[in-house]
């Protein structure tokens, strides 16, 4: 059985990034989701939150996403992303980001539904950004 | 015949043109370039989104979604996207003659008329012809951002039954000297003019996380927006191309202009000379 796995990540405007993955976690639907390789193929919506890849080399990768899609097929998830932003990208902002991240902070959790599910469909792209920027930064710091 | 010092005016007005020219064809190739690197990364992720598309097309054969049923079509909405700026030759006349063309002979009999682009914006105010939304702003700048509010109105539009067919009509760029509008469907998709899956044809058991129906609730809009934003940027390729092809005849003809001042100076200086010469002879014969 395979042990490994490509992920590639597509965002709008932007080069492909693709990395070779023992596991993958990113916000589902319902909630975040696990996958290994092999796994049966997948097609499913990503809600906004933080992708957290564990590379083949133990390195685990932290990306923010606003939404998007993931299909998993033949032992290669594809995640199509609204918007994809890194640690690194977070860090590089430096005071602006640090005033975005207060003030995402400051924002209300979007309001969950009867299913507990956080509701995202009345946000703007800018608080989805704002949530999904509070969520990498708390998984960053571990 | 004009003075020398005339001339010499003219010859620096006409350099100073074509230092103009000659800046502005090299933004317009810079951008160019930019362009053409954003259309290549754009069609990545479509062709990403319809591999997506036809995976549920094939894996449920019976599947219906609004999004993929031809209705008749009663009415539509045109969304014609256009230059920002002048100065690129004839791209603007050229597109909004195929524009007026194309609404004109569209056979929905109740046409909603979309803009996005500020000559495409000025044009149509100075006809007269009503618009249902004009986006004079939209530039290749601000696309990922300003496009969703842009996408999600013209998506409700559709599944609200308000109109029953999505259009776009754009500068198609082709290659940096061939550039053509065209008129595309955006919605309904037309799952036949997607490119052939080349790989994984064979058939799996997918999971669908949510429902096929309410991913494509999600799905669509997101197709609807990259297909958008792939037409903008290849219009705005298209104008980048068109307006340096316009600042490179411009620069040419001025380098010309200046050469025949030159000419023409040339010949009044060596008159004037003459004159003197003629003029000092004469003198001294008397």
């Amino acid at each position: 059985m395979k042990k490994s796995f490509t992920v590639t990540l597509a965002r709008p405007g932007r080069h492909l990034i693709s990395f070779e993955a023992k596991a993958l976690q990113l916000p589902g639907d319902r909630g975040s989701l696990g996958i290994l390789a092999g796994r049966q193929p997948l097609l499913t919506v990503m809600e906004p939150g933080v992708i957290s890849i564990l590379e083949i080399t133990e390195h685990r990768r932290l990306f923010a996403t606003t939404g998007g899609f993931c299909e998993m097929i033949d032992n290669e998830a594809t995640l199509l992303c609204d918007s994809l932003i890194t640690v690194e990208e977070l860090e590089a902002e430096g005071a602006a980001g640090e005033k975005q991240l207060q003030q995402a902070q400051a924002q209300p959790a979007p309001p969950a539904t009867k299913n507990y599910r956080r509701d995202f469909t009345k946000m703007s792209e800018a608080e989805k950004r704002a949530y999904a920027l509070t969520l990498l930064r708390n998984a960053a710091r571990g | 015949m004009a003075s020398l010092r005339d001339i010499r005016e003219k010859i620096r007005g006409v350099a100073t043109t074509q230092q103009i020219t000659g800046a502005m064809k090299m933004m317009s190739t810079a951008r160019l370039g930019r362009a053409i690197e954003a259309i290549n990364l754009t069609k990545a992720y479509i062709s990403r989104l319809e591999h997506i598309v036809q995976s549920v097309k094939r894996e449920l054969p019976g599947f219906k979604h609004p999004c993929l049923s031809e209705r008749e079509v009663k009415n539509a909405c045109i969304v014609v996207i256009g230059g920002e700026r002048g100065l690129c030759g004839g791209f603007n006349h050229e597109l909004h003659r195929f524009a007026m063309q194309a609404i004109n002979e569209h056979p929905a009999t109740g046409r909603k008329l979309a803009v996005i682009g500020r000559k495409p914006v000025r044009f149509f105010e100075q006809k007269g012809i009503p618009l249902f939304a004009a986006w004079p702003d939209i530039g290749i700048k601000s696309v990922e951002t300003d496009l969703f509010p842009i996408s999600a109105s013209l998506f409700e539009l559709f599944v609200s039954g308000q109109v029953d067919e999505i259009s776009v009509i754009y500068t198609s760029f082709i290659s940096a000297t061939r550039k053509q509008p065209v008129i595309s469907r955006l919605l309904p998709v037309d799952t036949g003019s997607m490119g052939p899956r080349a790989e994984n044809q064979a058939t799996h058991t997918f999971d669908f996380l949510p429902s096929p129906a309410l991913l494509f609730d999600q799905l669509m809009p997101r197709y609807l927006r990259n297909l958008l934003h792939r037409a903008i940027v290849e219009s705005s390729a298209a104008e980048q191309s068109a307006r340096m092809t316009a600042m490179t005849s411009a620069t040419d003809r001025a380098e010309e202009i200046i050469d025949d001042l030159k000419l023409d100076l040339n010949r009044s200086r060596q008159a004037l000379i003459t004159r003197e010469i003629a003029e000092v002879i004469a003198g001294s014969q008397a």
